[in-house]
Parts: C-alpha cells; sequence; structure tokens
C-alpha cells in the first residue's frame, strides 16, 4: 500500500480529516493531501516540539501549511494538539513517522485523533 | 447501540464532580446537581483490637474490603461512632482511593439518582493536571465495573468557563485544596500553562485556627456540645459535654468536624479587603460578631482582613515560608505569561472565578482591582462569575450539565463501541 493510500482513504476517507500529511522524523514529506504541502521547517518543528521540548510549541503554536494553530498539549513522544477557533490539528508521531491530520467544519477534535490515532497505531504495529 | 446514545439530545445523561470537599451529582440538562454530599466518607472497621496500634495494621494492605463499613452523607457524618475514620478518596484532586470512590459511585447511584449506570451516559469532570493512568484507569471502570452505555471525561475548568458562559478565558478555581489559574482556548485547556498554588480554603481554615490557639479559644465543635450558658463577650464559655458520646472518637472525626465549625466561621467573619492590607484601613470598617457552637463569642475587627490577607499577599503569612509562593492575581499573570502572545488579550478579558474559597466576601472585587493595576496597560481585563453561592461552588458541575445535554456533543462520547473496538487508550484521544 502506498502513503498516499492511507492518506487518501485511512485519513480524508473517514470523513473526519479534513486534510492530511505523513512526513518522516527527518522532516521529509512521504505524502500529503492536495494543496496541503507542510514546509520542511514546520514538520521539523513539531517533530522536536513532540520528540523533546514541547514549550516552543507552547510559545509559538503549531505551525502547518502556513496556518498557525494554538498549542493545546502534547505528550511526549506521542502527540501534540492544537486548536483554532472551530478548526484544529491533531499530530501524532510513530516510530519512523508523523502523521498531521487537520479538522474543520464543525468536525469534533476527538474525532479527528481517533482517525488518525488508528492511523498511527496500524503504523506503529507494522514497524513504522 | 450507538441509536440509543446518539439518538438525540435528550438522552439522561449523568454529570458527576467529585470535588474535594463535596461531591456533586445529578441529571444533565438540569440547573443545580440532585445531589450534594461530602466527599468525606467515614470508615469503621468490624472486629475488636486491643488498642490502636491494631487499627494501624488493619489500614495496610492486609486489610479486607468487605470488613470495612462506610458512612456516606451528612446526616451520617453528624453524630461521631466509635472508632470511625474520615476519609477522602482524593490526593491532589485526582482520585486516589479507588475502593473508596467505588462506594460513593454506587452510593450516589443507590441513592440519589436511584437508578443503574449501566443505563445512562456519564460525564465526569476531572482535574486538569489528571494523570494519563488515572483516567485510563477511571474509564476501564466505568466500562467494565459498570457497563456504562457511553462515558466522557472532561476537564472541570472548562466545564466552570462553560457554565459563565466563555470558551476562551482563563479560570481561576479557588477551591478547598488549592487555588489555580488554567488558561483555555475555545474549551481545551492549554495545558502548559496550568499554575497552581497551595493557597486555598484550607490554608485559610489553617489560618483561622492558628489565630484562634493563639488567642486562647478552644474550638469545640457541634457534636460535643451538650447544653450551654449564654456568656458575655470574650468571656470563657460554659457548656455541659453530650451525654451519650461513643468511645474512642478518632482524631481525624474531631478534626473533620472542628474543620466544619472553622469553615462556618470563616463564611462569616472572614473578608477580604479591597486594597493591600493596612491597618487603618481595615480598622474603619466595623467589627463582626460571632458565636461559636459552645458560647463563646466576641467581635472581630481588623483581624478577620488579615487572615485572608495571605490569599492575595501571602508574604504577609505568619509562621509559614510563603516566599515562594505566588499571590492569586499573581497566578493570573504567570499562568497567562505562559500563553501564546496571540491569545493573552482574549485571556485577560475573561478571568473567570469559581469554587467554594473565592465566596469570601470581597474577593472578587480585590482580585479585578489588583489585575487592573498589574495588567500591561492598553489591555482590558473582566472579572466574570457567578453571584450565587451554588453557582459559584457547583460552577463545573453546571457546566456540565449544559455540555452534556448540548446536541454537538453527543458525537463526543466515547461509546462502549469504540471503547470495545479501541480499549481504554482511547480516552486520551476522545477526551483531550
Amino acid at each position: 500500500m502506498s502513503w498516499q493510500t492511507y492518506i487518501d482513504s485511512n485519513l480524508l476517507g473517514t470523513g473526519k480529516v479534513t486534510e492530511a500529511a505523513i512526513c518522516g522524523l527527518d522532516g521529509n514529506l512521504w505524502a500529503y493531501s492536495k494543496g496541503f504541502q507542510v514546509m520542511f521547517t514546520e514538520a521539523t518543528a513539531i517533530i522536536k516540539g513532540i520528540q523533546s521540548d514541547s514549550s516552543v510549541l507552547a510559545a509559538s503554536g503549531i505551525k502547518v501549511n502556513g496556518t498557525k494553530y494554538m498549542f493545546l498539549q502534547a505528550i511526549k513522544d506521542e502527540f501534540a494538539y492544537g486548536k483554532k477557533g472551530n478548526d484544529g490539528v491533531c499530530c501524532i508521531k510513530t516510530g519512523q513517522c508523523l502523521i498531521i491530520g487537520t479538522y474543520e467544519n464543525g468536525i469534533q477534535p476527538g474525532e479527528c485523533s481517533v482517525a488518525v490515532g488508528k492511523v498511527a497505531d496500524y503504523l506503529r504495529n507494522s514497524g513504522y | 447501540m450507538s441509536g440509543g446514545v446518539y439518538g438525540g439530545d435528550e438522552v439522561g445523561a449523568i454529570v458527576l464532580d467529585i470535588g474535594n470537599t463535596t461531591v456533586r451529582a445529578g441529571f444533565a440538562g438540569e440547573d443545580t446537581p440532585k445531589a450534594d454530599f461530602p466527599s468525606y466518607v467515614g470508615c469503621t472497621t468490624d472486629g475488636n483490637f486491643e488498642d490502636d496500634n491494631a487499627m494501624d495494621t488493619a489500614d495496610g494492605p492486609t486489610s479486607v474490603a468487605s470488613k470495612r463499613k462506610y458512612y456516606i452523607g451528612y446526616n451520617f457524618l453528624s453524630s461521631p461512632k466509635e472508632r470511625m475514620e474520615m476519609i477522602s478518596p482524593l490526593k491532589d484532586g485526582m482520585i486516589d482511593d479507588w475502593d473508596l470512590f467505588k462506594e460513593l459511585f454506587d452510593h450516589t447511584f443507590a441513592n440519589h439518582i436511584r437508578s443503574d449506570p449501566s443505563v445512562h451516559p456519564i460525564l465526569m469532570t476531572e482535574p486538569a493536571w489528571n494523570e494519563r493512568g488515572k483516567r485510563e484507569k477511571l474509564c476501564e471502570l466505568m466500562f467494565e465495573t459498570y457497563n456504562v452505555p457511553a462515558f466522557y471525561l472532561c476537564k472541570s475548568p472548562v466545564l466552570a468557563g462553560f457554565a459563565n458562559g466563555r470558551y476562551t478565558g482563563i479560570i481561576l478555581d479557588s477551591g478547598a485544596h488549592h487555588t489555580s489559574a488554567i488558561p483555555i482556548y475555545d474549551g481545551y485547556v492549554l495545558q502548559q500553562g496550568i499554575v497552581k498554588s497551595p493557597l486555598g480554603g484550607d490554608f485559610v481554615t489553617a489560618q483561622c485556627r492558628s489565630y484562634l490557639a493563639d488567642k486562647n479559644v478552644e474550638i469545640v465543635p457541634t457534636y460535643l456540645v451538650g447544653s450551654k450558658t449564654p456568656v458575655g463577650k470574650g468571656e470563657p464559655s460554659i457548656y455541659t459535654k453530650r451525654a451519650n458520646l461513643p468511645a474512642k472518637i478518632t482524631q481525624s472525626y474531631h478534626n473533620y468536624m472542628v474543620k466544619n465549625t472553622l469553615h462556618d466561621f470563616k463564611a462569616s467573619v472572614l473578608e477580604v479587603l479591597d486594597s493591600n492590607f493596612h491597618e487603618i484601613n481595615a480598622g474603619s470598617i466595623p467589627s463582626m460578631h460571632y458565636e461559636f457552637p459552645d458560647g463563646y463569642n466576641n467581635s472581630y475587627g481588623v483581624d478577620r482582613f488579615k487572615l485572608a490577607e495571605g490569599l492575595f499577599d501571602p508574604s504577609t503569612v505568619k509562621g509559614m515560608d510563603c516566599t515562594n509562593l505566588l499571590g492569586i492575581s499573581q497566578l493570573i499573570l504567570t499562568s497567562v505569561g505562559i500563553c501564546d502572545i496571540d491569545i493573552r488579550p482574549n485571556l485577560y478579558s475573561s478571568v473567570v472565578v469559581t469554587g467554594g474559597n473565592s465566596l469570601l466576601r470581597g474577593f472578587c472585587d480585590r482580585l479585578s482591582r489588583e489585575l487592573q493595576n498589574k495588567v500591561p496597560p492598553g489591555l482590558r481585563t473582566k472579572v466574570v462569575s457567578a453571584n450565587g453561592s451554588l453557582e459559584r461552588r457547583c460552577g463545573a458541575w453546571i457546566g456540565g450539565s449544559i455540555l452534556a445535554s448540548l446536541g454537538s456533543f453527543q458525537q463526543m462520547w466515547i461509546s462502549k463501541q469504540e471503547y470495545d473496538d479501541g480499549g481504554k487508550n482511547c480516552v486520551e484521544r476522545k477526551c483531550p
């Protein structure tokens, strides 16, 4: 299964994720939904925030594809959540990659993080 | 299954808020909780013990839960029982004693809700700093033991914000055990900005206790008093002890009752000045008269302001090293200072005050005055608080009642099916 399939069917396909991207822990994009080209610097900032020190994210917010989300919370080595009005972002780290999903238009944050989390669990179990 | 849960806005959800002082429980959509009883539980252990040392060992890991008898509710706790210890299931606001929590939960359903937990979705509150292990354990307990159809855990400051009509703001929660400033953004806690201080209601009570001890006033709780004779102001009390008291009343029970007495003293007498404490300012305000349960009575003037001053200005506290502690307005400033600069104006413009300790007279006035002086110029501050004492004490419960009755909330529940699919770690994803 190509990386793009995860994006198209397992993330966006659930209807609970508006835009999504998967990148490696070095910050390079592996796959992304149309127009959602997360920049290298944005990805590395999130990865660094989750892996070591989330206070940087707390002070400057989570920036994804040029949009800034307020940082809500993070658990070290697992995830970081952000929110901007009714919209938000959910970033979950697995062994080798970072999955980013955003939601808007009345999708509940919990629904989005469950959808992204499912993919993350699957990737983790298959060695990624 | 999901049809039953998501069918409409009216799902008969139960909202449960376990605070340090009382447990609040009731149906979502109602304006006050059905049940509001102490979260302290009286506990006796069956069997004959030779001395108090034997009691101690019974509390150890060898004790058998079934041998214990629990007393819950005001009625049972107002009269002492032999060897009844007062214990609380909470530690630092988080559930610590799970057996006791189950007792409280069972009691709530058996005596107040009068229904079965398996037919009601349950919304529970938790402190903003709750640990992951405890959240997962609670989720597991709800689905595995109580078989609830749906469950949701919500941070209590968020709910207190809802109760006051705020989704973004800073929640100042001054409860019995501590005072905390917690920033929320669009209904979610900004985890990094939580600032806590141990200066809460219990601290003020301790201040009162040491103040009265300095004045050689013995605090006699109501349960000890049989009859009393009126005495003049400031004279030693004349009372007879109640006759039929059981032997071996535990220290923890006595302390609990003394605390209740002090609590009443505090609520009747104490007041916060609207500016920093000065003998002269405080002296010009009329003094307050108070009579203790044993008949001792006196007027309290300047001192009634001094006792509460420590909340706002810890450096005035005697006999305690409070140099590292933050006053209440300082808590807010520190917390906002940690947050993203873009939302700071929004936070300052809705400071929501909640928690029983904030009911001290003059608390909100003092807070808004201090904030106006300390907040960076150009920023607007607004202190929001509910007026009624019930609304203030049960802020989190009322917010929960509002949230759980909203149509848009119905897709936020963790349903039984989702729990079965995803296991207990779904609580971390669904309830941030």
